[in-house]
């Protein structure tokens, strides 16, 4: 973690895999706030000491579903759809992808 | 019946004894959120709905509340304050929220806070910034900037807020009210908008420690839709609360570095104060929260980046052209900590640090039972002084980040006003799952000096 500016393409490049559209101010103005940001994160370099993986010992067992069908949660066709804007014959419409 | 200031536990007797009826202490708060919430704009969404009869044999007894935006209520608008969401509707109930209807509580509204919980002012809200009940001129802090401005005003009885890192203690402190954030995991998540879940907790603010131990015990539990929430033994909080313990009490320098001095002076006066009453005090050293800005920064952005690519528009919601500048901002780092070649120097050594971290606590908690620190650096401060910093939110909760990250218990209590007659608050951070404990201690404080006069210094200016 040395100090590190991020160049145009790379936040560029950031907000494609974050699916956001910036403009060139928004682009800007981010590329430098995270620029001073991961510098002051460096700071973690200061103490971190690798005696440990991150790993917590919080709770050390898997937490599992009872895998039965359950009518508790299970919202209607019509509650499922009823916060979309977009609909067809009881389906989300969604771009076309091919 | 003048109600003003009276607390959940006290309405309850007055609705119990029948001096006071359902309608009446509804009219009440429904009036004074007509009254004063175009000023303080703490409600986004405002329900006027009466409590049904059955709620009457349950233990909340139809007590009227206020619950922050980010909980998922069936039927009711939900947005996080983000213009996103701006027309959910939730087809469901957040677990607490259905705790909370089981156990007789009605909803008053919905309370504003920054946008997502992304801030600590409540100024990110879409729907505009929430004032300070003790200076229009300040803000409330945040993200539970709301729910803090109605219980400090008394438009509620009490309000839920959540806390990632300081969004519950921080505005309380600020707001001059009493804010419980539980141990991770002591209260489920289910239906919460997701902000960071490693951290998020939801938690409560009320007028008196009490009432925090009312709620929860309503809250607290496992529930089988969070696999992160905990099946530990829950206390009877409310019936600890009398005990007369006495504890030993660590305080750390690295909590006093760059807070202001007339916070730091009045912390020590309680610590003074709370000797005399017996306690024992015992310097301890801590890693310094400077440290935990960084951990907190760059898990809390990880995960915001991973849980706000749900919002997509196709199933709810508007398209991510919505998203406010702090949203944007906190995507576009958390993408960049947790993309390939950046993971290890970002995201995992954030982690290693965190482990580092709630090790140094476990430790510490092997000599004393609790910390007592400063809830905040600085009072409340102006609006529009947030643009100044470019993480204003992690530095104004520095203090409160490292038991976030820990997954501590801490209650932030008011012990002053400061000269420019603002809140200053102190916070009580305990052991994991140890809430009666820290509960038990700020309700002895409280008994002792009623917190100063601060929460009826709040609302003097709204009878």
């Amino acid at each position: 973690m040395s100090k590190k500016d991020l160049t145009k393409k790379e936040v560029v490049h950031l907000s494609h895999l974050a699916q956001l559209q910036l403009n060139d101010e928004e682009l800007e103005k981010y590329k430098k706030q995270l620029s001073e940001t991961l510098e002051y994160v460096n700071n973690l370099n200061e103490i971190v000491d690798g005696k440990n993986d991150g790993h917590s010992e919080i709770r050390e067992e898997n937490v599992f579903f009872k895998d039965i069908f359950s009518d508790k949660r299970v919202l209607t066709q019509d509650q499922a759809l009823s916060n979309t804007q977009n609909k067809k014959d009881n389906y989300f419409l969604v771009d076309k992808i091919l | 019946m003048n109600l003003l200031g009276k607390s959940a536990v006290e309405l309850i007797e007055l609705l119990k004894k029948k001096t006071l009826s359902h309608r009446e202490l509804h009219a009440y708060f429904s009036a004074r959120i007509r009254k004063y919430n175009p000023t303080l704009n703490a409600y986004i969404t405002i329900f006027d709905s009466l409590s049904e009869d059955s709620m009457l044999q349950k233990p909340l007894y139809g007590i009227p509340l206020a619950i922050k935006d980010n909980f998922c209520t069936k039927g009711i608008r939900t947005t996080a304050s983000s213009k996103v969401l701006d027309g959910f509707i939730p087809p469901y109930d957040a677990t607490v929220i259905a705790l909370l209807k089981q156990a007789g509580a009605t909803i008053l509204g919905k309370t504003n806070m920054d946008a997502w919980a992304h801030g600590s002012s409540t100024e990110t809200s879409d729907y505009g910034a929430t004032k300070n009940p003790h200076d229009l001129t300040c803000v409330p802090g945040g993200s539970s900037g709301g729910s803090a401005a109605s219980v400090s005003t008394y438009l509620s009885p009490l309000a839920i807020g959540s806390e990632t890192a300081g969004s519950i203690r921080q505005p309380a402190a600020w707001c001059g009210i009493v804010g419980l954030k539980p141990t991770y995991g002591r209260v489920s998540r289910y239906g919460v908008i997701a902000m960071g879940s490693s951290l998020d907790c939801p938690g409560s603010m009320t007028l008196t420690v009490n009432d925090s131990a009312l709620i929860l015990e309503v809250l607290a539990g496992r529930d089988p839709y969070d696999a992160t929430s905990a099946d530990n033994k829950v206390d009877h909080y409310s019936l600890f609360l009398e005990s007369k313990e006495k504890y030993t009490i660590g305080f750390a320098d690295e909590y006093f570095d760059g807070v202001d001095s007339e916070i730091t002076r009045k912390v020590y006066e309680c610590i003074d104060l709370l000797k005399k009453k017996g306690h024992t005090f015992k310097k301890i050293k801590l890693i310094h929260p400077k440290y935990s800005i960084s951990v907190y920064t760059i898990l809390q952005r990880s995960e915001v980046s991973s849980n706000l690519s749900r919002y997509d528009g196709i199933r709810y919601g508007n398209s991510r052209e919505f998203f406010g500048g702090e949203a944007k901002r906190r995507i576009m780092f958390g993408t960049y900590t947790l993309s390939h070649g950046y993971y290890e120097a970002y995201y995992k050594k954030a982690l290693i640090v965190r482990e580092m971290i709630r090790q140094d606590f476990i430790k510490v908690f092997k000599e004393v039972d609790m910390i007592i620190a400063p809830t905040t650096p600085k009072t409340a401060l102006k609006i529009g002084e947030w643009e100044k910093y470019p993480f204003f939110g992690e530095m104004m909760d520095v203090l409160n980040e490292p038991a976030a990250i820990a997954g501590l218990p801490a209650i932030s209590i008011p012990i002053g006003l400061d000269s420019k007659n603002l809140p200053i608050g102190m916070q009580i951070v305990g052991r994991h799952f140890d809430e009666k404990s820290i509960l038990n201690l700020a309700h002895q404080f409280e008994k002792e000096t009623d917190f100063f006069g601060v929460i009826k210094e709040g609302l003097k200016k709204y009878v």
